[in-house]
């Protein structure tokens, strides 16, 4: 089961995206700041956007899931229990896993943005997609939030799990991480060893490197554990 | 054309000239032809939607009153002149015309006119976004489906006003300002405009009636 982005580019406007790589089983964290380009290649991944040259090609992977930054886009239910039907769900086990039991009946619109989110990510994580591109996962969530989703994603039994975020604290056991550079896709390989050749790692991870500590991995956890 | 004064002005003279006569249209035609950028800004979805609505209103108006062709193509050729003016448009454009053309009057509409083009841009991504998330879930845009879609477009839109709302706030607007706007328009800028001016006045006064007062 693997993505394989093969000379693919994307040009808009003054923006240009290249990329090349391949998207094997497991979790991918694609990290870059704001404006680097991750959403554009979240999209072309998710073959939602054609890429002006290149290919996009997959093996084994039979159906595909973008979660798009704002939770409204996904939203086509009336109330909450209408949202997660949408995604063919029981709500019983959605509403409970995105903690919002007993508001079921509640019309999607009075939810607050946090809320919506954790209930699109609820639906998300309960499917069964081969290919799972989450971008921006933990906008608008809390700390506490933030966490559960880590360990959502890190419960992700198959498939490929590609995490587009300029998240720095809170992120998941990965396998694989990934820079979008300038509008380039940059692969940093697999975990452990790709941390130290992460870019982009956040401070306290950096701190660790430069004391002679390598993280296991990048989540929390991992971090506290290496400190 | 890099000056936006001159653009908006062409694009209002060919309008006037385009609905008032035929033959001001065919000339407007004619001028699109030969502006860059040209086939770029029909190929987005809205412009499908408003070419219908004019299909629609001209069979009507033929039925009606027998004018539907001449409707029909004088509204097409400014249907394709608002176009280009939307594609054409960088932000911060109206606002500097605006000031240039009212003065310090000129601030606040201005700045009124900018944030209704973010917000038309606002919804053009919030629509082909909804399309990719409906063909996620392999729903068809129905009646069921369109009261959360468009009660969604409404929230996005009030939700963008507030934190715009907070953004000025914050930044300590209270109303007016200052801008000192620059423009560096080009010998193009100037040929257009010219010709712009030509095709309206042969709108407004047909050749047949000159060479009929020369005479």
């Amino acid at each position: 089961m693997a993505l394989i982005l093969e000379s693919v580019s994307y040009t808009r406007g003054q923006f240009r995206l290249t990329a090349n790589g391949i998207f094997e089983e497991g979790v991918h964290l694609v990290s870059g700041i704001v404006g680097s380009g991750k959403s554009t290649l979240a999209f072309i991944a998710s073959g939602m956007v054609l890429p002006g040259e290149g290919s996009v090609t997959r093996t084994g992977i039979m159906n595909s899931l973008l979660s798009m930054q704002f939770p409204e886009y996904h939203t086509t239910g009336i109330t909450v229990n209408d949202e997660i039907r949408s995604w063919g769900l029981d709500p019983g086990t959605v509403l409970a896993s995105s903690r919002l039991s007993g508001r079921g009946d509640d019309d999607v619109t009075v939810l607050s943005r946090g809320e919506l989110k954790r209930l699109h990510l609820g639906c998300v994580l309960s499917g069964d997609a081969d290919l799972l591109i989450l971008d921006e996962p933990f906008s608008a969530l809390d700390c506490r939030e933030k966490r559960v989703i880590c360990r959502k994603i890190s419960e992700q039994d198959h498939g490929t799990v590609i995490i587009c975020t300029h998240e720095q604290t809170w992120l998941p056991p990965v396998d694989f991480i990934w820079e979008m550079k300038g509008g380039t896709l940059v692969s940093c390989g697999r975990v452990p060893e790709a941390i130290l050749r992460w870019g982009l790692a956040p401070r306290h991870i950096r701190d660790l490197i430069e004391r002679g500590l390598v993280p296991g991995n990048i989540s929390p956890e991992a971090v506290m554990e290496a400190a | 054309m890099k000056d936006p004064r001159i653009r908006i002005f062409v694009i209002i003279a060919l309008s006037v000239a385009a609905f008032i006569s035929l033959a001001g249209a065919a000339l407007a035609f004619l001028y699109w032809i030969c502006l860059p950028g040209r086939f770029q800004c029909i190929k987005r979805p809205a412009a499908i939607l408003f070419f219908f609505m004019i299909v629609v209103v001209s069979v009507i108006t033929g039925f009606t009153t027998g004018h539907g062709l001449s409707y029909f193509v004088r509204m097409t050729v400014i249907l394709l002149l608002a176009l280009y003016a939307y594609t054409a448009y960088v932000p911060g454009e109206f606002f500097r015309v605006s000031v240039w053309l009212f003065g310090k009057r000129g601030f606040d509409p201005g700045l009124i006119a900018e944030m209704s083009m973010e917000a038309l841009n606002d919804l053009e991504e919030d629509s082909s976004k909804i399309r990719i998330a409906l063909r996620q879930k392999g729903v068809q845009l129905g009646f069921s489906t369109l009261v959360p879609v468009i009660g969604m477009f409404v929230l996005n839109q009030i939700r963008r006003a507030y934190d715009q709302a907070d953004l000025l706030t914050v930044r300590g607007y209270r109303n007016g300002g200052t801008l000192c706007p620059e423009f560096q328009p080009g010998i193009m800028d100037y040929f257009s405009g010219i010709v712009a001016i030509c095709i309206l006045f042969i709108a407004i006064f047909p050749v047949r009636d000159i060479f009929i007062l020369l005479h």
